[in-house]
Formats: structure tokens, sequence, C-alpha cells
């Protein structure tokens, strides 16, 4: 026992060492998680409301209340523009619909005739532009309920399960965090793992009076102490610049323990499968960004599609998201109990290290 | 000058042979941009479409009419359960929101009392929270469009004027963007590699022991990571013109193969830079996969630039990659050439400094 504890630790101090010299690539890959949490709060800043500028042409009661209307609908960014504004904008591509309330709004409203609203759409593209053509009708359905309420008599009463709505950034950051993790976790370990085959020193390892397991466990604790920094990194920015506070502090910490074990050990095995830093490096890359997509990163798998629910809930991606979430939010989302998350990913944990274990042994055999 | 022809020629083959041979660079070029559109075309399936609980409590008309439009809106995955069916699939999660229609709902309506719909919503996360308070309200406007004009009671209607001639889907429209992202990446990574694998392989040294010029060398890796770029672009383009996905229309070819390869030389430019300063594979990717999707962020790659945030629009002017994509997407399906002087303008003047970057980091590095 003791003697595995001193092959850990040296196994460990060595790639903590090796990593450190390579100081360019160590630093891109601290830096590279941080990268991640960026690049995906760019993807999140595109908006579900249309930018879209209102031309008053009749200010009466009911153009005002329709106006209301509009800006209500949770489908409009609106800026109340005169005709000429609105043209220049639509062609700066700034906005993307002008909707004319006509002179004869409120005379025809009030004489019970019908009223045609133009609405000019930049339809450069069909999902944006379905959005616009859902959400005009709806606004005239919802002035009429305010305008009309003897005439427009249905109307949604709603209730909400959580006590207070979740931003989608506050939401998503969340889940980014575990990606973040996740290309640290692969990039760190990966490359100690597939170094020693590059510089042949895997057969110096191999042939030592040492276990796999204890070098294997070296091998995931030194990718742990490297990744401490980018997770520190990363939760830094949710925490102190987003301001995504956590609501279970205690369990954030062991959390980003647990999880950052779990990736780290598929960083392992993937660095003993490839042998090739040129190739961890891609791959972390490039596998990360799929993994996080199917794993619930925008809201639960289950709202999605059965196979790509099933298919999440065959990695651990998915229970680290839900787990985060917990941890920041309160919230669940997975049908599963946060211990039930928790117990999963520490086991997803094992079996990595057990199988790369076996890669390495398998490995050494020529 | 022959011989330096033949040196140049000579760099290109060898340069291209050796990334034909390496599936790992060639993974490394794919891989993003491929991820990018599973990632898409997931995210388009899955878009506006939330599963939600239906429990009807009255069997009346009017009831059934709005419980038939629900279940066929494109806005909610419907399944209709009991009350106590419908609180379990919300607990479980097996529902974001349940839709209840009351008892009274006939009754209500047809006494032009006020009539409520009730929806539960799991608010956990706004975007699908606000699109279930957008659903349930659309649902109600298609039950209203619905009735006989003599119960009708809604007389605005909308006139709807479209700016351009043809709608494009999100999927094929994403495809540009996806290019550009594709063309940013191969011309980085492959001249990128080509370049840094001199240092790596210490071939350099024989490249620099050969009797030929520095500038011949530069040209070479210049050429072969332009040239290398362009086939992956020819495949794509082929590929979509063949399915019609990306398929310009007569001289709309002309600014789409200008525009391609431009954007080609002024990644490989840019790649070539990267790996003389680099000198290592593990540094050019990590490099320049992550700078490419900043680019294609930036340049409002995921999505209709109006939609992001006004300082994201600001910062698109000042990214070469937007005004790429923006000639690609009038060219290729608006068959339009808006602003086509401005966007070529652009992407010579950055072919041009990259160029300039790249000849001075490698003949720097040559030197050195």
């Amino acid at each position: 026992m003791r003697h595995d504890l001193r092959v850990i630790r040296a196994v460990a101090l060595k790639d903590i060492r090796s990593a450190l010299t390579e100081r360019l690539f160590t630093i891109i890959s601290i830096v590279l998680p941080l990268n991640f949490l960026l690049l995906f709060l760019l993807f999140v800043l595109t908006g579900g409301e249309a930018p879209t500028a209102v031309v008053m042409d009749d200010t009466g009661p009911y153009g005002q209340q329709f106006l209301q209307a509009l800006q209500t609908s949770h489908s409009f960014i609106i800026q109340q523009t005169d005709a000429a504004t609105a043209q220049r904008l639509m062609a700066q591509g700034r906005i993307v619909a002008v909707i004319t309330v006509p002179a004869t709004f409120d005379a025809a409203l009030q004489s019970g005739q019908s009223v045609s609203v133009p609405v000019a759409v930049n339809n450069l593209e069909l999902d944006y532009t379905n959005d616009i053509r859902r959400a005009v009708p709806l606004a005239i359905t919802s002035f009429y309920a305010q305008a009309f309420p003897d005439q427009v008599v249905v109307h949604a009463a709603e209730i909400d399960v959580q006590p207070y709505d979740t931003g989608y950034i506050e939401y998503l950051s969340v889940s980014i965090v575990v990606v973040s993790l996740l290309v640290g976790g692969l990039l760190q370990a990966g490359s100690n793992a597939a170094r020693e085959y590059e510089t042949g020193t895997i057969k110096e390892l191999l042939l030592a009076p040492a276990s796999r397991w204890a070098i294997e466990a070296g091998k995931v604790l030194a990718a742990v102490a490297l990744n401490v920094l980018s997770a520190g990194l990363v939760l830094g920015v949710v925490v102190l610049v987003l301001q995504v506070r956590p609501t279970h502090w205690p369990e954030l910490i062991g959390f980003t323990l647990l999880v950052m074990l779990t990736f780290v050990a598929l960083g392992l095995l993937l660095g003993t499968l490839v042998r090739s830093r040129n190739a961890v490096v891609p791959l972390s890359l490039g596998l990360a960004l799929p993994v996080f997509f199917i794993s619930g990163a925008f809201g639960p798998v289950q709202w999605g599609t059965p196979v790509l629910a099933t298919v999440a809930q065959l990695q651990p991606v998915y229970y680290a998201i839900a787990v985060f979430q917990y941890a920041f939010h309160g919230f669940q989302t997975t049908p599963f109990s946060v211990a039930t998350n928790a117990i999963v990913l520490a086991c997803f944990t094992l079996v990595i290290v057990s199988v790369s274990a076996i890669a390495l042994r398998l490995r050494a055999t020529p | 000058m022959t011989a330096e022809l033949v040196a140049i020629w000579a760099i290109v083959r060898k340069d291209v042979a050796v990334w034909a041979r390496q599936p790992t660079a060639i993974a490394a070029t794919l891989l993003p941009a491929i991820s990018l559109m599973v990632v898409l075309y997931i995210g388009a399936s899955a878009v506006g479409r939330n599963p939600v609980a239906l429990v009807v409590e009255d069997d009346s008309t009017h009831a059934q009419q709005l419980a038939a439009i629900l279940k066929d809106s494109d806005a909610f995955n419907v399944t209709q359960l009991s009350a106590d069916q419908a609180a379990v699939a919300l607990q479980s999660l097996q529902v974001a929101g349940v839709i209840t229609i009351p008892p009274t709902f006939d009754t209500a309506f047809d006494a032009r009392q006020p009539d409520p719909v009730k929806i539960e919503i799991n608010n956990l996360n706004l975007d699908f929270t606000n699109d279930l308070r957008r659903s349930l309200p659309a649902a109600i406007t298609d039950f209203y469009s619905q009735l006989p004009d003599q119960v009708d009671p809604i007389g605005v209607q909308v006139e709807e004027s479209d700016l351009r001639l043809q709608d494009i889907s999100l999927l094929q429209f994403q495809l540009i963007p996806n290019l550009v992202l594709l063309l940013t990446i191969a011309g980085a990574i492959n001249a990128g590699l080509a370049t840094a694998r001199e240092w790596e392989d210490q071939t350099i040294k024989e490249l620099l022991l050969a009797p030929i010029q520095r500038e011949s060398v530069i040209i070479g890796k210049l050429l072969a990571g332009w040239l290398t770029t362009l086939v992956i672009a020819a495949v794509v383009l082929a590929i979509g013109a063949i399915s019609g996905y990306l398929r310009p229309q007569g001289g709309a070819w002309v600014p789409t193969l200008v525009t391609v390869l431009l954007l080609a030389l002024t990644s490989a430019a840019f790649g070539v830079a990267i790996g003389a300063m680099a000198r290592r594979f593990q540094r050019v990717a990590a490099l320049t996969i992550p700078l490419s999707f900043y680019l294609f962020f930036l340049s409002g790659g995921i999505s209709v630039i109006a939609f992001l945030p006004e300082w994201v629009q600001t910062m698109a002017q000042f990214v070469p990659t937007y005004y790429g994509m923006h000639a690609l997407q009038m060219a290729v399906f608006y068959n339009s050439s808006e602003e086509l002087g401005r966007d070529l303008a652009v992407l010579v003047a950055t072919a041009g400094v990259m160029l300039a970057l790249a000849v001075a980091s490698l003949r720097r590095q040559l030197t050195a």
C-alpha cells in the first residue's frame, strides 16, 4: 500500500513537472476552457425576440394598446421610429421587420370595420421569419383581449413551478462550466498520457515495479492538480463576472472535484488509446462540442427527442450538468435524484480508470 | 527562375502529399465544422416543440376545437393525460408544462365571460419558458381565427410583404457560416501544420541548407496551404451544388468562387504565420481552432446578425469573415450582388495583410 502511494506521488509529480516544462501548451490548456465559456456565451447571445421597428401612423388609444401588446408578446424587441428610419434600419440589417400601424387604425376599430396592418419582413431565414409570422397574429389577439375583453374572452392563466425564472445565460453558463471542465480534463490528462508514448518513457513506466492502477491514479492526480487552475478560472468568471451565484456551495466544491476526476479519467483513456498529442487536441475540442449539446446543456434532455435522451444518459456529461445545475440553481434537470446522479458519476470514474488501466496493459503488449 | 519554380512546385507537392497521408490533420480540419453542423441539426430538430401534457376537462365543442389546435400545433408535442397523470409527468420532467382546459370552458365562452386556460410551466430555463408563454396565446389566436366569420371578433389582418424572393430554411442558411468556418479552420490548420511540421520533424534544416531562395519556401508553403484548403472547399461546394443546398444560379457562381478563393488564401496565410510562430502542431491546433470559432461567432455565424446584441453587431463590422459570409449568402441564396464591392474589398485587403504577416513571420523564423 505504502509502495503504491509512493508510485502515485512520483508519477503525479513527474507529470506535473513535465507539463510545466511545456509552458505555452500548459497555459493554452488552462485558458482553453475559459475560451469555451466565452465562445458558448456568444452562442447564447442570439435572442429569440425579433428586432422590429414599429411605425405609428395612428397614435390613438387602440394604436397605443396594440403597440403595448407587441411589446409584451415575448416575441419582439421594439423600436418606435418613423417610416424612413425603419427603412434605413432594415437596409442596414439592424432590424428584421417593420410593423406599421395605419392612420385609420383607431377609426376602423371604433366603427367595427376591418383594418390591415402592413408587416414588412426581411425573410433571410425561415425559422426567424416564421416566428414573426406567428407573433404578429398573437399580438393582435392579445390586443383584442385587452381592448375588447367581452369579445376575446379566452386567455392563458400561467402558474410557474419554480419560484423564479432562471435566465438563459444563467442556466447555460452552468452547463458551460461542465464543458469547460470536460475540455480541460481531456486536454490535460490526454496529453499527459500520450506524452509517455511520444517520448518513449512508457517503456520505463511499464517496466517499473509498480502496479498499473498506481500509475493511472498518479496520472489522474497530476491532471486534476493541473486542472484546478482552469476550473477555478472558469468558476470565477461565472460566479464573479456573470454573477451566477451557487445556492449550494459545499455541493458545488464536491461536484467540481468529482466531475474533474471523471473527465480527467476520460482524458487519460483517450491519451492511452490514441498515443499522440497531435490527435488529442483536435479530438478533445471536436468531441466536446457535440457531446455537450446532446447532454441537456440547454434544458432537460427528456424534453427533446427520445433517442437523444437515451444516448445522453449513456455518458457522464449528462449527469455532470445535472449536479451542477442543482448546485447553482437548486433544481433538478434529470428524473433522478442528485445523490443518484453523483453516484453514477463516481461509477463512471471508476469504470473509466479501470478501462484505462486495462488499455495500458494491452498497449504494453506488442 | 525555372529552378525556383521547380523548388516551389516540389514544396507544394511534398506538403500536399504529406497532408493527404495525415488523417489526423484532415480530421482536425473537418471535425469542428461537422460537429457544429450536427449540433445545428439537433438544435433545429428540437427547436420550439416543447413536450406538454394536455388535460381536457370539457367535452363540449369549443373545448374540443382548442384541444385539436393544441395537438396540431407545431409549438407543442402534446400528450393528453388525466390531471393526476399530468401532475406526475410534470414532476418527473417528462413534460415541460401542463395545459388544462377547464370544465366551464364552453359555458364561459358562450356567455362571453373571462375564460382562462391554465398553463403550469416548469420555468427552470427562460428560453423554454418563453416558448411556452408564447405558444398557448398563439394557439388561442388560431382558435379564434378558425371560428366562423360571423363569430370571429378579430378584425385586424396582417398584410405581409417579404424583402427576399424566397425563404431559406435554418439548416440551409447555416451552411454558409459553416463553410466559412471550415475554410478558416482548414486553411489555418493545413498551412499551420505544414509549416510547424518542418520544425517538429527538424526538416527545416534541409530546407534552409537547400540551394533555393527563402522566398521559394514561403511561396511554396502558402500555395500548398491554399491548395489543400481549396480541395476541401471544392468538395463541399460540389456536394452542395449536387444536393441543391448550395447552388448559386448562373452568374452568381463568379462572386461565390472569388469569395471562396479569397477566404481560403486569407486563412492559409494566417496558418503559415501561426505555424511559423508556434512551431508545434499542438499549439497550432490549440490556437487556430478556438480563434476560428471566435471569428465564426463574432461574425454572426450562429444567427441572423440582427438578432445578436448591438455590441456584437458593431464588432462584426471589424471581422473579415462577416463580409465573406454576407457575400456568399447574397450570391448563393438570393442571387444578389448587394454590397458585393464592399465585401470583396474587405476580403482582398485582409488577404493582403495576412500574406504580409505570413511572409514576415516565416522570413523571421527562417533567418533566425
